[in-house]
């Protein structure tokens, strides 16, 4: 009878150590899963906001005015002028398409510096994502035209 | 009556599996990521080179409008025989190369406008055997 018990508890003592070993590699291996879905998460973001730094800085040395620059960049509304720097900030979703509600913020800034035979434009294309305080990717550009002014 | 005995063996074993192919799957998933970050990264960084590069042209662009045609031989620009002024900017390994020429009525005129990276191919094959007669 005795035999019998011991036998049991020693089951249960085995039984319980193979679970709380197991629970414990769960744990550590949810924990490595996590970090590979921030890393991801963190390249999506990363990828997303070069491409959207891209049009925005391609849209800012093509635009001959910052009125033409919200022409270019305005797709369903998703694009406004800023004032002080001049400019335009636009949305964009997750898919980067145009959307007044997207959780990527493009701000580009369009500077004009004027020279002896024309001008040059300074653009600035800072994307941010779910409105973090600092820019996921920050591009600058620069185009040249000869015989105009600001 | 017969007593059957109680094995832990086979459960022990399975958890055994189930935990290495889900620390197998776990290592994979994070090694993936890592290397989808790292590209992003160097992507990211590629552009930025790419844009410095592009921003330096423009510069140059603008000084160029401020020189009078006639300095042009005095600068250090290469110039080849169809009388067209050679400069090359470099950052990180790439290099942008602008070709241009004297205009009577623009100042200048670009004919060339060429960004590059150089790539050297890694042709050694380590201790590999490449073929040829053993000694």
């Amino acid at each position: 009878m005795m035999k019998k018990q011991s036998h049991i508890t020693g089951f249960y003592l085995e039984t319980l150590m193979l679970i709380v070993v197991f629970v414990l590699i769960i744990l550590v291996l949810t924990q490595v899963f996590g970090l590979a879905q921030m890393q991801n998460t963190r390249a999506k973001q990363l990828n997303g906001a070069v491409i959207l730094a891209q049009n925005a800085a391609e849209a800012a040395a093509a635009s001959e005015t910052p009125e033409e620059l919200l022409k270019l960049l305005n797709e369903n509304g998703n694009a406004v002028p800023m004032t002080e720097p001049a400019g335009v900030t636009a949305r964009y979703d997750r898919d980067l398409n145009p959307d007044a509600e997207g959780n990527y913020r493009v701000d580009v800034t369009w500077l004009p510096e004027e020279t002896e035979n024309g001008i040059l434009v300074h653009g600035v294309a800072e994307v941010r994502c779910e409105e973090t305080e600092a820019p996921v990717y920050r591009l600058e550009t620069e185009r040249f035209r000869t015989g105009v002014s600001a | 009556m017969k007593q059957v005995p109680i094995k832990l063996g086979p459960l022990a074993l399975l958890l055994t599996v189930i935990s290495i192919c889900v620390t197998t799957l776990a290592i994979l998933t994070f090694t993936t990521a890592r290397a989808d970050l790292r590209l992003a990264e160097k992507y990211a960084q590629t552009v930025q080179t790419r844009y410095a590069l592009e921003r330096q042209g423009q510069e140059f662009l603008r000084d160029l409008s401020e020189t009078d045609p006639g300095d042009y031989g005095l600068m250090d620009w290469e110039r080849d025989a169809a009388g067209i002024y050679w400069t090359e900017f470099e950052q990180d390994g790439a290099s942008l190369r602008i070709g241009f020429r004297p205009d009577r009525e623009a100042g200048f005129t670009v004919v060339s406008w060429r960004q590059e990276k150089s790539w050297v191919e890694d042709d050694s094959i380590g201790d590999l055997w490449d073929g040829g007669m053993m000694p």
